[in-house]
Parts: structure tokens; sequence; C-alpha cells
């Protein structure tokens, strides 16, 4: 991972994980304020959602001493593979690939919630199942086609047994 | 206490006829698969299988409730055990040390462990229903808003300081959680957090989100990894090794009893149960054993705290269901609604002219454990062959599954888009090391939590000392800050000690 002066990528990543939970934290706060004032409202949510904002700044404000107390480094680190934590000695793509990995099955789940009312649930998944054993490195296309297409028709049939409400669906 | 002549006309009724046993091994069975199979919930079986109790006399009806329920109490350890996912939030702490258990090849050991602590869970659960279900329903009416506020408290500290290496994190990310439960309309009618959504105004899903939060948060780590376990032999369906690690869930006789007692006394908490009763008890037990540092990295003592206390909380939650007439939980809300199609109503007055009716389920109850024994050992063995699904069709199956799971908890696209948004909220919390369970036990309590304390406000009419009235609720107060501070204060004193220890 590239260091650019002595936040990483990582750290960067981190104090934005704390500057949401801040922001989460400050803004229903005054949206609880500003639905009413009345002590039965902010009772419970006001004295909650201050700690919340103190807790965070807390853990941010060590966390940017740490940083600033770590010695500063110029040269690369290796490479922590997103999600996997394990260091990885091979050619750039492949370390490309173990670094995203994770990040591309989550933008498939992504993509593959966003269109099931689109798509519909069987065609969604059985596109859903096809990328990610791509992206995880499945090869052989009888496998990564028939799998999915085994997989998506039957949980769609068995869950239109179960579930009693209706669901989107193209083809089965 | 025990009313020895409904005790001979329920064992009568029991042995007069076959009939009402034939709903029990398909009630667990039931039980079993919803239970094991992520995004889907006990309750929402017996939810599904409520309308064939229509034609079932009452008890049977109440059998085959019962079994759902034991079955799936079980069965959502299954995957907390195997893939880190609690089938529901009654299984959260099974999964602290369950799943580090199985990703070291131990999985057919927790999976014996569990069961073994769970079974006797149970059948303690309805022995102290048998013996003490007058005297119990007495004490769950002593407990107010003020108590119920305290124990959610409780549940939520605990969590928050058992899941964190830092303490700050888990109760920031617990407090996160409390806020997310209130969103919605409040008891005064005020519209908090919705951004306009009218989706929200029942408040977050909170299913969804905890599989948002566990399972798919977990499944993205898992995406650059062949199995669920590394070592190929470790990935052995061993039966043996789950018969063994049955018989050395039985020989934890006090993490087994401490669980199930405090398993039976929360579980008759209304609205708290099971949820709150297995963190309570991994916790008492990681704090009085000899290596608590153990606990989180595969202590068998931790699945079967967990697990004990998950299965007795059945027995106490039906105290309050049989002699209040009050849900617990989702579960009991359900076998309350068998009761009035069946016009019946639970209460001191249905205890008393029915008791043979009730010590009918509660000895059903026991053959039940029995049948679990059998049940699920045949049945974990067929979930255990998971380990040796490679992770690639694993992580995307999950995920689609409980995709659907979802759908079915809300009926529309609300349930799969706050698993997506929790999940990458969860994803995003665990590359920095932030526990997700907290986040959980808030959303699931945080409602609950504002509700009982806006109850005592009212009650109170704004004065605190109020609480000094209420001394079950101090010391449940102190037992709070004692559970949460004391380890804490003792482990910075021993380390504070340690240097002046080595000088000669």
């Amino acid at each position: 991972m590239k260091r650019s002066g002595r936040f990483t990528f990582d750290d960067v990543s981190h104090v934005l994980l704390l500057l949401s939970f801040l922001a989460a934290a400050v803004w229903y706060l005054m949206d609880t304020l500003g639905a009413s004032q009345r002590v039965e409202n902010i009772l419970f949510v006001g004295p909650l959602a201050v700690a919340a904002i103190a807790l965070s700044l807390y853990i941010l404000i060590r966390l940017v001493v740490d940083i600033s107390n770590r010695p500063p480094l110029g040269g690369p680190e290796p490479v922590d593979p997103v999600g996997s934590g394990e260091d990885v000695a091979a050619s750039p793509l492949t370390n490309f690939v173990l670094r995203w990995r994770a990040a591309f099955v989550a933008l498939l789940f992504t993509l593959y919630v966003l269109s099931l009312n689109t798509i519909g649930f069987d065609v969604g998944t059985f596109l859903f199942v096809m990328g990610c054993l791509i992206v995880q490195g499945e090869r052989n296309p009888l496998v990564f086609v028939g799998y999915p297409l085994v997989f998506a028709a039957l949980v769609t049939y068995a869950f239109r047994l179960l579930v009693p409400y209706p669901f989107t669906t193209l083809l089965f | 206490m025990i009313d020895l002549t409904a005790v001979e006309q329920a064992l009568t009724i029991l042995g007069s006829s076959w009939e009402p046993w034939l709903v029990v091994i398909p009630g667990l069975l039931i039980g079993l698969i919803f239970g094991a199979v992520p995004g889907l919930q006990i309750s929402v079986a017996m939810a599904v299988f409520l309308p064939l109790t229509l034609y079932m006399d009452f008890l049977s009806a109440m059998l085959f409730l019962t079994g759902i329920f034991t079955g799936g109490t079980f069965g959502s350890g299954i995957p907390a055990i195997l893939m880190n996912i609690p089938g529901t939030s009654s299984a959260i702490a099974t999964a602290f040390d369950g799943y580090p258990m199985a990703r070291r090849g131990q999985h057919n050991e927790a999976l014996g462990v569990a069961l073994g602590a769970s079974t006797v869970g149970s059948a303690i659960g309805y022995l102290v229903l048998f013996t003490l279900i007058s005297p119990l329903s007495l004490a769950v009416l002593k407990l107010g808003p003020a108590e119920l506020f305290v124990v959610v408290l409780w549940g939520v500290m605990l969590i928050a300081a058992l899941s964190a290496k830092n303490f700050a994190r888990g109760l920031l990310v617990g407090s996160i959680g409390l806020l997310g439960g209130t969103v919605g309309m409040n008891a005064i009618g005020a519209i908090r957090g919705t951004m306009g959504h009218p989706e929200l105004l029942d408040g977050i899903p909170v299913v969804p989100a905890m599989i948002g939060l566990f399972a798919a948060s977990e499944l993205f780590t898992q995406v650059n990894e062949d199995y669920l376990v590394g070592k190929a032999e470790s990935r052995r369906l061993n039966f043996r090794r789950i018969l063994r690690g049955f018989v050395k869930g039985l020989r934890m006789p006090v993490v087994i009893l401490r669980g199930s007692f405090i398993g039976t006394l929360i579980g008759a908490v209304p609205g708290v149960g099971s949820s709150v009763s297995n963190l309570v008890s991994y916790s008492e037990t990681q704090r009085r054993d000899p290596d608590p540092a153990s606990f989180g990295k595969g202590n068998p003592k931790g699945v079967a705290a967990a697990e004990s206390a998950n299965s007795s909380s059945e027995g106490g939650s039906m105290v309050t269901l049989l002699a209040l007439g009050i849900p617990g939980g989702g579960g009991t809300a359900v076998m309350l609604a068998a009761f009035s199609m069946h016009n019946i109503t639970g209460g001191p007055r249905f205890i008393r002219e029915q008791t043979d009716i009730v010590y009918s389920i509660i000895f059903a109850n026991f053959a039940q454990v029995l049948l679990l024994i059998l049940l699920g050992l045949a049945f974990i063995h067929l979930l255990s062959a998971v380990v040796k699904v490679p992770l690639r069709f694993l992580v995307p199956s999950v995920l689609s599954l409980a995709m659907f799971g979802a759908y079915g908890l809300t009926g529309n696209m609300v349930g799969p888009v706050t698993a997506l948004l929790f999940g990458l909220i969860g994803w995003w919390m665990r590359r920095h090391d932030y526990p997700v369970a907290p986040m959980v036990v808030g959303l699931l309590l945080g409602g609950m939590a504002e509700g009982e304390m806006l109850r005592t406000y009212q009650i109170s009419g704004g004065d605190w000392t109020y609480l000094l009235e209420r001394p079950i609720a101090i010391v449940l107060l102190l037992l709070l800050l004692g559970s949460a501070f004391l380890p804490r204060f003792l482990r910075r004193r021993k380390l504070l000690a340690a240097p002046a220890d080595r000088k000669p």
C-alpha cells in the first residue's frame, strides 16, 4: 500500500468511518430536536447521541495522535489484499485482483440488490452468482453458467412456495 | 407448588393417544431448517405454519409450535458456528467461539457441544417452568420499566465490552445501534430519522440489518479464501467427533447450569428473552473462567454458555405466555395467536383451570428434547457438509439466500436494501476492527430501551429519586456497571502491577 505522507489508505478510510459515525449522530440529534423538543422525545436519544458524538471525537483524536506519532515511511508497504489480511507476493495483476476482489463482490452485490425489482429475483440471482464465480476465479464455463442456472431456479421456486408475498421474476 | 393430580392427568392425556405426538417430529424438523437457513426466522416458520394448527386440537397445536421453537433455537446456532451468521439474535454469542472453532477445523466438536448444551438447557428451562411456574410469574410481574430498561442497557453494555478489544469502539457502535433502533415514529408521534421514507416509520428492519452486518460483511472478507476451513483434513465430516463434542458439552455442568439458570430467568422477561440471555451467560462464563483470554478464540465453554442460555430461555418465555398471557418475543407472539385461534386466554386462571394441559405441554417438551438429540445429530452431520463447499460457491449462494430471506421478512425491497446497506457498513467496520455485534444488539433493543425509559419517566414524574425505591433496578444497575467495568479495572491493575512484580 502506498503511503502519502503519514496517512495510509487505511488511515483515511478509518478517519472517514469515524466521521460518518459522528455525522450520523449529529444529524440524528438535530433531526430528533427538529421533530419535537418535548422531554419525551429527547429523553433517551439526546444523551445517547451526545455520548456517541463524544466517543467518536475521542476515538478520532486518539487515532490522529497515534498516526502523528508514527514514524514517517517512504517506501511501499507489502500489499494487504482487501479483506484477507494476507501478504501476497505475486504479479501486479494478481495483487490487483486479490486486493480488489472483495470490493468487486461488494459492487456486484450492490448491483444485484438494486436491480432485483427490475430484472427479477431469478435472473438477478443467476447473474450475481455467475459474476461472483468468475470474480472468485472459476474458469469452467459449464460450472459458472450451469451452477447459477440450477441454483437460481431452485431457490426462486422454493421461496415462491415458502414466502407469502409476490416477488418480481422474469422467467420462473 | 406441583399439582400431582394434574401431573397424573397430563401423563394420561399424553399416553392415551399417539395423535399429539405425530406433529412433534415435523415441528422440530421445520424449526431446524428455518433456524439453520440464514435469513429465515423461527417466528417466520411459526407464522407460516400457524394456519395448519387450525386443524389440530390445542395440545397438538402447542406441541407443533413448541417443536418448531425448540428445533429453531438450536438450528440458529448451526450457521453461527459454520458461517459466523447467527440464524437469530439469540445465537449471537454462539458465533463468538463457535466460528473460531469451525475455522480451526473443530466444527464437528462445536456443533456437538452446541447440541449437548442446547438440549440440556432446554430441559432445564422446562423443568424450572414445571416446578416454579406460579412464583416465577409473580416475580416477573414485579419487574417494572425501570428494571427492564437496566436489563436492556446491560445487554448492550455487555456485548460492547465483550466483542471489542477497544471498549470505546464497542460502546460507540453500540450507541449508534441504539440510536438506529429508535428510528421511526415514537410513542408521542414524533418522526425521527426516516429521511421522508414511510417504510422506516416502523423503524429499521432489524433482521435484514442483522443479516447484512453479520453475514454479508463477513462473506465479503472471505472472497480471497478457498474454504471456510483451510486444512483439507480438518474439513472431514466425522460423526464420532460430533458425538465427542456432544459428550464434551455435557461435561460442562457448571457452565450449562449457570447458562440455563440465566436463560430461564431472563427468558421470562417479556421482550428481552434469549437475545440478551445468551450474552449475559457468555459474559458470566468468561468472567469466571481461569482463562478469560481464550474466549472469542474458540473456547467450547463459550458455545455451551450461549446455547444453554438461549435454549432455556424458551422455558422462561413460556412462563410469561402461560401464566400472564404476555408474549416474550416473536415466537411466543405466534403461540399467543394459536391460543386465540383455539379460544384460550393465557393467565393465572388458565394455569389454575387447565393445569393438566399446561403440564402436558411441559412433559411433551421433555420428550422433544430427546427427539432433538436424535434429529440434531442426523441434521448437523448433514449440514456440516457446508465446510466442504468451496467459498466461491458458498459466498454468492449464501448472499442470494439471505436476500430472498430479507425480502420474505419485509415483503418488499426494504429488507434487501437494508441488508445491503448494513452489509457495506459492517464490512467497513470490520476492516478497522470495529465489532458488529454491539450495533446489532443496539438496533434490536433501542426501541425497547427508549420505551422503558419513557415509562419510567412517566411513572416517576421526572423525579429520579424514584430509582432509589426500586431495589431490583439498583442491584441490576450495579451488576451492569460491575460486569462492564470491573474486569477492565482488574486487568489494568494487573498490567500495572506486572512490571513491579518482576523487580528483584
